[in-house]
């Protein structure tokens, strides 16, 4: 999607600058100019830096592997 | 195939914003859209989803950057510009008889689903909604739209018209919501649902 309209920045290329080790949206304008114009954008960068921190959402087969195969009295796999 | 910009976002006042598109439509004919479809939230009223169909992706960067597309958003009081979305129609898949002859018109009555979202295995994805054909029309879906993000192989945009409202707060969660859960994450949006307002052609400029 295109995250920053101004610059013309898809989230592919903040999603690179991010991976990259951009941790703010300042850094991340640094990188690829996202979020430097009208800055109406910076929420949306912050949402992908945070989202990037986060761990990957759990699926319901994730969840049920985990069930099945944890071991009762550890708790752990 | 059909190329789409679509955005889901929330206006200050729908009826207010509704009356200004009028005055937006020179730029989206400088964008080279052929008609745009303003969908409504049934649950948050000043919510929209809107989708542009565009004959090419050519003027689409040069347009971004004038700063011209954010006299749009200005026009409906939004404060943060949202995400835009901009991909091909990979899958139509018409599952009984409906909509308008005009593109995503649809049936009297139905409710759209939109989702924007990453999909890690795509291929599987299609295989998945082709295999439960008979799930979907039995939870109500009428039509199925896959759109394939131009600038991320890995991010779809999905369309559902559903028979009823309630269809599509109960029975369509399940249909493949497997696929579903990067749905609401970081930029994307939760799922959309809501009706459509209207399809507006654009008159393509006339030559001098």
């Amino acid at each position: 999607m295109y995250v920053c309209l101004c610059a013309a920045v898809t989230s592919t290329t903040i999603e690179e600058a991010i991976e990259a080790g951009a941790k703010s949206t300042k850094a991340v304008g640094q990188v690829c100019e996202a979020g430097t114009v009208c800055g109406r954008c910076r929420n949306n960068i912050r949402a992908m830096i945070k989202a990037h921190k986060a761990p990957e959402p759990e699926g319901p087969f994730a969840r049920l592997r985990r069930r099945v195969f944890q071991d009762p009295n550890t708790g752990s796999e | 195939m059909s190329l789409v910009m679509a955005c889901d976002y929330t206006v200050r006042d729908f009826d207010r914003w509704w009356r200004t598109t009028e005055g937006g439509r020179a730029l989206l004919r400088r964008l080279g859209a052929h008609h745009f479809v303003v969908y409504r939230s049934v649950k948050e009223p000043n919510r929209i989803f809107v989708t542009l169909r565009l004959s090419s992706s050519e003027l689409v960067h040069e347009l971004l950057r004038s700063g011209e597309f954010l006299t749009w958003f200005d026009a409906g009081g939004v404060e943060e510009i949202p995400p835009l979305f901009m991909g091909r129609l990979i899958e139509k898949l018409r599952y009984v008889e409906a909509g308008g002859a005009s593109g995503e018109a649809l049936a009297p009555g139905s409710v759209i689903i939109a989702r924007i979202m990453p999909i890690e295995d795509l291929g599987r994805f299609l295989s998945v909604v082709h295999l439960r054909r008979d799930r979907l029309v039995a939870a109500g879906c009428r039509q199925y739209w896959i759109y394939q993000a131009m600038d991320d192989p890995g991010e779809v945009m999905t369309l559902q018209e559903v028979d009823s409202l309630q269809h599509a707060t109960e029975g369509l969660r399940i249909a493949v919501k497997e696929f579903y859960d990067r749905a609401g994450v970081g930029i994307y949006p939760n799922a959309f649902v809501g009706k459509l307002v209207d399809v507006v052609d654009i008159e393509p400029a006339a030559e001098e």
